[in-house]
């Protein structure tokens, strides 16, 4: 059931804004600051049309994973929900940035094709970044957790 | 990372990594779909 909707998060001071694509009529916001796959918690509901939320109690330095559970009109199951989103707030002036990334490898692989994606990530101080696997479920004897 | 799924691999897997050094970590989650074979015939 899980939809891409391009869930984004940026730091605003203090707050978190969400931004997304459009979908349902109404979405419940959810966070964490256990894991992307746990901990999950429910902080608010928007019907807003341009589909944005802003989370005001947020702590500097604190990694939170957010998630949209996307709802229609009329119907109690949810239509779909948003992957994981993580961010960390940081105050303003700090000089040491951390890396960010800035894609998404391509979600879609057939049956004995290679998948190799290539992770796109900055640093804004450009100092060297290591790639490591956290998570792969359903794991796999071929998929190695490794940095390269 | 490699990873070439076989038959028993078909769906969704949830994918988690890390952009990690002195500064700090980004995480990037997103789910993979793996698909069956394509039946095409390659000339």
């Amino acid at each position: 059931m899980t939809r891409d909707c391009d869930l984004k998060a940026r730091p605003k001071h203090n707050k978190i804004q969400l931004t997304w694509t459009k979908a349902g009529d109404y979405v419940a916001v959810l966070r964490s600051t256990a894991g992307p796959d746990r901990g999950f918690r429910e902080i608010g509901r928007t019907f807003s049309s341009y589909a944005t939320f802003l989370d005001e109690n947020v702590e500097y330095n604190v990694e939170y994973y957010y998630r949209l559970i996307v709802y229609a009109n009329n119907r109690a199951e949810p239509i779909g929900i948003s992957d994981p989103e993580f961010i960390v707030s940081r105050q303003r002036g700090l000089e040491d940035h951390p890396p960010v990334f800035l894609s998404t490898p391509i979600r879609l692989t057939r049956v004995g094709d290679l998948y190799n994606p290539t992770l796109d990530a900055q640093d804004p101080e450009n100092d060297p970044i290591t790639f490591n696997v956290l998570q792969a479920r359903p794991t796999s004897p071929s998929m190695s957790p490794t940095a390269w | 990372m490699n990873f070439t799924p076989t038959i028993d691999q078909l769906g969704l897997h949830n994918l988690t990594f890390e952009a990690t050094n002195a500064a700090g970590r980004d995480v990037l989650n997103f789910s993979l779909f793996v698909q069956p074979a394509s039946n095409s015939v390659r000339w």
